[in-house]
């Protein structure tokens, strides 16, 4: 089997990508230049006397953006109509503006601290945040190398393979009861249950990346004899990194989906704790806010990794 | 006795479902003197490059051997640097450090100083040096061209193996870089042997002491060798006129035409 058969390689496809062709939806990172002209306007294209054009050339991106906002306005709109009447039909949801109004009444004193578990909502995100990033952190110090050697040697691959493959499928939550026994303490388990999480998208993906070095850079190396050091630093890493920023993406990705479920199970602190003592509380209207701002932060973090992966992109090309 | 010596290579690739397996080199014997030239043509498919690979020591022959200054090769060595079809530079390191990662990795015992002056000379032979701090894509395919030369130069060969090295280039390029070529062979080098694959009649006649001429099956994989008889430097404008030249010419055009009427 191939390194690449059992790795989720997802491209780099922006959070909220419209399905028409667009020209300023964030997709491609060789379309740069399209969407740099698209977006700017140039000043002799403007000023240019154009027969045909009665409009001038800078207003058709101005309309595309208003309607994609638009449309996107329609569509939430709509889902937030659906919500009120489920909501109105169901009688035990809270309705928008019940939820909004708590949304508000959260934000508006978010970095509370009143002690164990009566904390601001702001302070509960800040400390799931911290967990995933130090799971993450060191998923990624773990992975990285890990997944190098097993991308740069195939007996490496094959002692790693069918454990890697064994343990991936696994909800890492099952990995919650080892890492209470192990560190005896509920907090570093989750960090555990986190680092577990990003370790498997980070490890496949860097081993893609490092296995799919092209025959011919390949080939420089051995008719050169480069050694080990100089070919995984000159040709491995360089074009293993994009892969690597993918895996990383991915796992973050993951890892802020279940750090929510770890801190239910593990209480105390965070945002998955702050939900389950909401619905311990009868207060689904704050149930219904963390799950806004837990999408919202997600949107931050994959736009944040999407950059990063803009960035080593950009470089492979030569910039 | 020869510097390159190839004895009875025999080469398959195995067949996948549908196609049988190519027998690609049939039984190929060659020597090649030091300081020769000699290029290898033939139609695709044909195994030039694949025996420039083997002796390059990137691909290891199912039968025979390839020997160099009397050693057989198993490995690719310092003693033999390619300059391969597609440039294939390292696309994150500049000109300058593609040369001199090379030059290093094949001369590990060799002091600092005298690696950067190596990779300079040979930067500045082929005109890149004001360049060097670019990287491949910042320039075009003959200067990327142009840098593999420097690198395969740079690491000091006693032979030199060139799969195609024009191939992707202008006609105006090819002949620039085919003159850098020659001079940096003849004066600038302690490069002695040059082995060339090529598709191209006349670089092959300009550049050649002889020409090997390879078909496919079921012809053997060596038709023919012609001696190129033209005294050296050869001018590419008055050369075409020297009846030598068109007499190789001739000759090599019948034997490719054999070779494809063979085939189908």
């Amino acid at each position: 089997m191939s390194v690449t058969g059992h790795v989720t390689k997802v491209e780099n496809t922006a959070v909220a990508m419209p399905p028409q062709p667009a020209p300023e939806s964030p997709v491609a990172p060789e379309s740069e230049a399209a969407v740099e002209s698209a977006a700017a306007p140039e000043p002799g294209a403007a000023a240019a006397p154009s027969p045909d054009a009665a409009r001038p050339t800078w207003l058709a991106p101005v309309q595309r953006t208003a309607a994609a906002v638009g449309w996107g306005l329609l569509g939430g709109l709509l889902f937030v109509g659906l919500w009120a009447v489920v909501a109105y039909r169901s009688g035990d949801l809270p309705s928008p503006s019940s939820a909004f109004s708590t949304l508000i009444d959260l934000l508006a004193d978010p970095f509370r601290d009143g002690g164990e578990t009566d904390k601001g909502i702001g302070l509960q995100l800040a400390i799931s945040l911290g967990r995933v990033f130090s799971g993450f952190a060191l998923a990624a110090l773990v992975g990285v190398p890990l997944g190098l050697l097993i991308g740069g040697s195939r007996r490496a691959w094959q002692a790693v393979n069918p454990v890697v493959q064994i343990l991936r499928p696994v909800s890492p939550l099952a990995w919650f009861p080892l890492g209470l026994v192990v560190f005896k303490d509920a907090p570093n388990a989750a960090v555990f249950v986190i680092f577990v999480t990003a370790l498997w998208p980070t490890v496949l993906n860097t081993a893609a990346g490092a296995a799919s070095v092209p025959e011919d850079q390949h080939n420089v190396a051995r008719v050169f004899r480069f050694s080990r050091f100089s070919y995984v630093r000159n040709i491995v890493i360089p074009h293993a990194l994009p892969s690597v920023v993918t895996g990383l993406r991915l796992s973050m990705g993951i890892a802020w989906m279940v750090i929510v479920a770890v801190e239910m199970l593990s209480g105390g602190t965070g945002i998955g704790f702050f939900v389950w003592d909401s619905y311990n509380a009868s207060n689904l209207s704050a149930v219904i806010s963390a799950i806004l701002l837990i999408g919202c932060i997600g949107v931050v973090l994959d736009c944040l990794f999407l950059w990063l992966s803009r960035l080593v992109g950009a470089k492979e090309s030569g910039q | 006795m020869s510097q390159l010596e190839i004895d009875g290579l025999h080469m398959s690739f195995p067949g996948r479902r549908g196609i049988a397996p190519q027998h690609v080199l049939r039984g190929v014997d060659l020597q090649v003197g030091q300081g020769e030239f000699v290029s290898l043509i033939g139609h695709s498919g044909c195994g030039k490059s694949t025996l420039l690979n083997v002796v390059a020591g990137l691909l290891r022959p199912n039968s025979g051997r390839v020997l160099v200054g009397g050693q057989p090769v198993t490995a690719p060595g310092p003693d033999r640097a390619m300059v391969f079809q597609n440039y294939s530079l390292l696309p994150r390191l500049s000109l300058l450090a593609n040369v001199r990662e090379a030059a290093r990795s094949a001369n590990p015992q060799a002091p600092r100083e005298r690696i950067d002056e190596t990779v300079e000379r040979y930067l500045s032979a082929v005109g890149l040096w004001e360049h060097r701090n670019k990287r491949p894509r910042q320039v075009s395919g003959g200067m990327q061209q142009r840098t593999a030369v420097a690198r395969a130069f740079a690491v000091g060969p006693r032979i030199l193996l060139l799969d195609e090295p024009f191939g992707a280039l202008d006609a105006l390029t090819r002949a620039r870089l085919q003159e850098q070529l020659l001079e940096l062979w003849a004066n600038e080098s302690t490069t002695e042997t040059v082995l060339m694959v090529t598709h191209g009649i006349d670089e092959a006649i300009l550049l050649a002491d002889r020409i090997v001429v390879m078909g496919n099956p079921p012809q053997p994989s060596i038709v023919d060798i012609i001696p190129v008889e033209l005294p050296r430097p050869r001018d590419r404008v008055t050369v075409i006129d020297d009846p030598a030249y068109r007499q190789v010419q001739q000759r090599l055009l019948d034997l490719l035409h054999a070779d494809q009427q063979a085939v189908a």
